[in-house]
């Protein structure tokens, strides 16, 4: 599956749409309320297609296995904005017949006919913030949807024929208990959707919640780590199977776009604030809607985006950088980091990655070694942090 | 009034005097005021507190080093005098170095601040002035403030410490109030210094200093005889010879070079001496070829009562900590250190301090001046062993002490302590000196609602912040001083700490047997909350000698995942996991456990429930 070909052939496209209905009050992600920029919006779809003309003349000959919107909410565009940028990418680029093509997606922003519309346009994936199934840890997220416009969200979705339908849960919430988060799982897992992804909501700094750190009541420690074990056993029992630290599956179902991050394979990422990582160079462009949209020469080779006034960081992967990142991530997955491939893909052995050795952790059923494969256990995962920390040398 | 017959022209026109007081009754505002005013400084050069130079001195407003001072002083009459202000320390801890400033001098102010009346400190060292010998001039000052009650500030100078003080000057120092009558009280009512020209020199040593161009700087009261450059002098204590250099008065804004120096004269001299160890305070000089009989009363070679290890917190710094101290022992004859490794802290130094407030200088200038972090562990006193075996010594580190079966008795030291206090907190405050294992002497009543209790009290019970104890017990109103009383037999045990099975040797010490379950306790769960939680489970264990007497448990951690991880994290994260590693590079690694320079010294500090 990550074969040189593949690696150097295939690519993952992020089209990421920077405007939400209102801002949920964890997250620090770039986006605008779009109230105030529905000008932008109505040109958003226009400029992202020229970006994905222009980056096809480098990109052309990749083939594209992965498309994925994200945001933002990209569900407060019209379908028609998310159904031309789609169009887009099949006119431009080499889409393989089998891609997943997902789209990020806020209860309360779609209905039947607009999901009609995405799944007719070749969306065959959504992912879906349910974020909790109890409404008072809904408003102190800052959702704008209720737990019951989620399950009216989700019908609509099945009903217009999306099978594939990713949703998130968080623990970890201000006045959430080990019950109240149970309940979120048990009503989650009742609609039987093929994907879960499960966060500890995390504090980012100058966030609106992590203004209201005093005054609200954080689960601690404990709790939080007995909600993580809760619902990895309740997923274990519905059939959902944790491939990656926060994501559970159904058979075949993993998300392959975010795959592509967790095993660095390239991907392309489009629009303000996006990250992308192509041929060892990650690159990122200007975190403002506004110079995006009035950019008018769009970069065309990889050359082009290290020089463009566009692009904010670049990073020139060393060897070692994008291996001890091939670890970082790849221990992610259940399944674990190929020694082998390590080798083959950055020439580099494990031995000169690591601050300290393997064996302690090995020993302490931290991890496992086996067949030269290198993965965390169930028990390693609870702590992977720590034990990242400890191992890798940056 | 004063017996002149014997003294020179020149020694009528001179005044040797200090300035007494407590902390915070404006000693240094009516030093500056008096520079001032003798326009021996001028004011747009003034900055505020012109003899304490040291910024820490500044920040805490208390004197640490003795230091000296030549007015130029003329009187209504028109009278030239020189009047030597010899500053001087003002803190227990320094009480030697406050006698023998105050031996340099023939009289003193002591200033009382209107508003608050005496305080222990003020007795104190009116006390140590009295048996100098000197003439006391009360001042009573801050009369500037509406809280200000002179006529019972003067009663009580009177009652308490039995001299006139009607009449005495009542000033401001602040605003300049009434200074006048301070210079005419010195003039009239302190002797001139007496002394024989001709005969041997003897000159009394109250400060010295080292200055990287002109080596060692000696402060000296010349008591008889004459110095100049070119003479070959003795220090009579220790024998050794140099060649004075440079001899000259003391300006305040630096050394002023004169022809000589001579009986009752103040000043300085320098003869390429390279270690203030060599020109102890208290020492006299005299003549190699004229000696002096005998030297003057009252040198004593000052000993650490507090000795505490101190450690850099990252341990490649260890050269600069050596270096550090190093300076700092050129300037500070009573600081000692020694090389010592700690299992758990690495290499550091073991340091032996005159007591609490000096240890705590020697730190902050060392974290200061220096840059340095350091780890400094719980302060030890002095404790004497004797063995089954005959032997005796004396302990300093508590990794020293004897096993309990080789131990036949110890002995711990022991304080004289007075504390003056508003009446309403003599309670509180008698309840903390039981506590802290003390013994009633007396209490007296200053006044109808003021207390002088007298204890006497374990050393190594002072140490453990007993004067924050005192404080906090008394609203800041009582005031604490106190001298070394001897040794008494003591049922001592040493207390040691294991994590996760490794006795951690820096945080062992030497404790009374009565309250050694009840520190275990406290620092145990101290530990727990301070040690971060690991892979594994952490058990921490209190013991004397191979009994455990108290344990707690650090839980192993439970969960340290990043939840999220996508394309646009990547580079975020990476740093999220370096700036953990970083984090944990600076823990210590104590055995098998990670311990944060901060979580030590949590452990260390004591407050008034300990």
């Amino acid at each position: 599956m990550t074969d040189k070909t593949l690696v150097n052939k295939s690519i993952g496209i992020y089209i990421h749409v920077p405007f939400c209905l209102s801002k949920c009050s964890y997250c620090d992600f770039y986006s605008n309320p779009l109230a105030h920029s529905k000008e932008y919006a109505d040109s958003y779809a226009d400029a992202v297609i020229k970006y994905l003309h222009a980056a096809s003349a480098y990109l052309g000959d990749r083939t594209v296995d992965t498309v994925y919107f994200g945001g933002g909410t990209p569900t407060v565009l019209p379908s028609r904005s998310l159904v031309t940028v789609l169009d887009s990418v099949f006119q431009y680029f080499n889409v393989d017949a089998e891609a997943e093509i997902t789209t990020e997606c806020n209860p309360g922003t779609a209905n039947l006919d607009y999901f009609k519309d995405l799944r007719s346009a070749g969306f065959n994936r959504l992912s879906m913030g349910a974020q909790s199934f109890n409404d008072n840890e809904l408003r102190i997220l800052g959702r704008i949807h209720t737990s019951d416009g989620f399950v009216r969200a989700y019908s609509d979705a099945s009903l217009a024929g999306f099978d594939n339908i990713s949703a998130d849960l968080m623990y970890g919430i201000p006045e959430q208990t080990e019950q109240s988060f149970a309940f979120s799982v048990d009503r989650l897992v009742s609609l039987a959707p093929a994907h879960i992804s499960s966060y500890a909501l995390t504090l980012e700094v100058g966030t609106p919640l992590y203004k209201r750190t005093g005054e609200l009541p954080f689960p601690d420690e404990d709790t939080t780590a007995n909600m993580y074990s809760a619902l990895v056993d309740t997923l274990a029992q519905n059939g959902y199977n944790r491939y990656e630290i926060s994501n559970f599956a159904k058979k075949d179902r993993e998300s392959r776009h975010n795959l592509r991050y967790w095993q660095c394979l390239d991907y392309l990422g489009v629009g303000p604030g996006a990250h992308s990582c192509i041929d060892g160079i990650r690159f990122s462009t200007v975190t403002s809607t506004e110079a995006f949209l009035s950019e008018k020469d769009f970069p065309t080779s990889l050359r082009n985006i290290t020089e463009t006034p566009l692009t904010d960081t670049v990073e020139h992967l060393t060897k070692t950088d994008a291996a001890t990142e091939f670890l970082m991530l790849g221990l992610r997955l259940a399944r674990g980091v190929s020694l082998d491939e390590l080798q083959t893909r950055f020439d580099v052995s494990i031995d000169t990655l690591l601050d300290t050795p393997l064996d302690p952790y090995i020993g302490q059923g931290f991890m496992t070694l086996t067949d030269g494969v290198l993965a965390f256990t169930d028990k390693g995962f609870f702590v992977s942090n720590y034990i990242l920390s400890d191992l890798l040398s940056f | 009034m004063q017996n002149n017959q014997s003294k020179s022209e020149r020694q009528m026109h001179i005044r040797n005097f200090s300035i007494i007081a407590h902390i915070d009754h404006g000693k240094s505002t009516l030093a500056d005021r008096l520079l001032e005013a003798t326009e021996t400084v001028e004011k747009r050069e003034m900055s505020e507190q012109v003899l304490d130079n040291m910024e820490l001195e500044r920040e805490r407003g208390i004197t640490i080093k003795a230091r000296a001072v030549r007015l130029s002083y003329t009187a209504p009459d028109g009278e030239h005098y020189s009047l030597n202000l010899i500053d001087t320390p003002g803190h227990v801890d320094f009480n030697y170095e406050v006698s023998r400033s105050l031996n340099a001098c023939d009289g003193a102010l002591l200033v009382v601040d209107a508003t608050q009346g005496i305080e222990a400190q003020t007795l104190a060292n009116a006390y140590l002035a009295v048996d100098a010998g000197l003439e006391i001039i009360p001042v009573v000052n801050k009369i500037d403030l509406p809280s200000a009650d002179v006529d019972r500030c003067r009663n009580e100078i009177e009652e308490i410490i039995g001299i006139p003080a009607e009449g005495c000057p009542a000033v401001s120092a602040k605003t300049g109030l009434n200074i006048d009558s301070v210079f005419e009280a010195i003039v009239r009512d302190i002797p001139a210094p007496d002394g024989d020209e001709n005969a041997p020199l003897k000159c009394l040593i109250f400060d010295s200093y080292y200055d990287s161009y002109l080596g060692v700087v000696v402060n000296i009261r010349v008591v008889d005889g004459k110095i100049k450059a070119g003479d070959r002098i003795r220090l009579m204590s220790t024998g050794k010879e140099f060649d004075v250099v440079e001899v000259g008065v003391l300006d305040p804004f630096g050394l002023k070079k004169t022809d000589e120096l001579m009986a009752g004269d103040v000043g300085y001299l320098t003869a390429s001496i390279k270690s203030v160890g060599d020109t102890r305070v208290g020492d006299t000089v005299t003549l190699a070829d004229d000696p002096a009989d005998k030297p003057l009363p009252g040198f004593k070679k000052v000993l650490p009562m507090v000795y505490a290890g101190i450690y850099p917190a990252d341990g490649a710094k260890y050269g600069d900590l050596r270096d550090a101290l190093e300076k700092l022992r050129l300037n500070d004859a009573s600081l000692v250190f020694e090389p010592e490794t700690s299992i758990a802290l690495g290499f550091g130094f073991r340091c032996g301090f005159l007591g609490l407030l000096h240890m705590e200088i020697i730190e902050e200038r060392i974290e200061r001046e220096f840059n340095l972090d350091l780890i400094t562990t719980a302060p030890s006193v002095i404790y004497e062993v004797e063995k089954t075996n005959g032997e005796k010594c004396r302990i300093d580190n508590p990794s020293d002490y004897p096993p309990t079966e080789e131990i036949s008795t110890a002995y711990e030291p022991v304080v004289k302590a007075s504390i003056i206090t508003p009446s309403e907190y003599v309670g509180g405050l008698m309840d903390l000196c039981q506590d802290r294992r003390g013994t009633f002497i007396d209490m007296k009543y200053l006044d109808t609602d003021r207390v002088e209790l007298h204890y006497t009290l374990p050393l190594g019970e002072i140490v453990y912040d007993f004067f924050d104890a005192l404080k906090s017990r008394s609203k800041g109103y009582a005031s604490f001083d106190y001298e070394l009383d001897g040794y008494v037999p003591s049922k001592l045990v040493k207390l040691d700490f294991l994590l996760n099975g490794e006795q951690v040797d820096a945080l062992s010490f030497i404790v009374h047997a009565d309250k050694a379950y009840g520190r275990a306790r406290k620092i145990a769960e101290r530990l727990k909350e301070s040690i971060p939680r690991q892979l594994f489970e952490i058990p921490i264990q209190a013991a004397i000698g191979s009994k455990i007497i108290a344990r707690e448990t650090v839980k192993a951690m439970r969960k340290d995942v990043l939840a999220k991880c996508y394309g646009g994290d990547v580079t975020r994260k990476k740093k999220l996991l370096e700036k953990q590693k970083e984090g944990k590079k600076k823990m210590r690694q104590l055995g098998s456990v990670k311990v944060s320079p901060e979580a030590f010294m949590a452990v260390l500090k004591f407050d008034d429930n300990d």
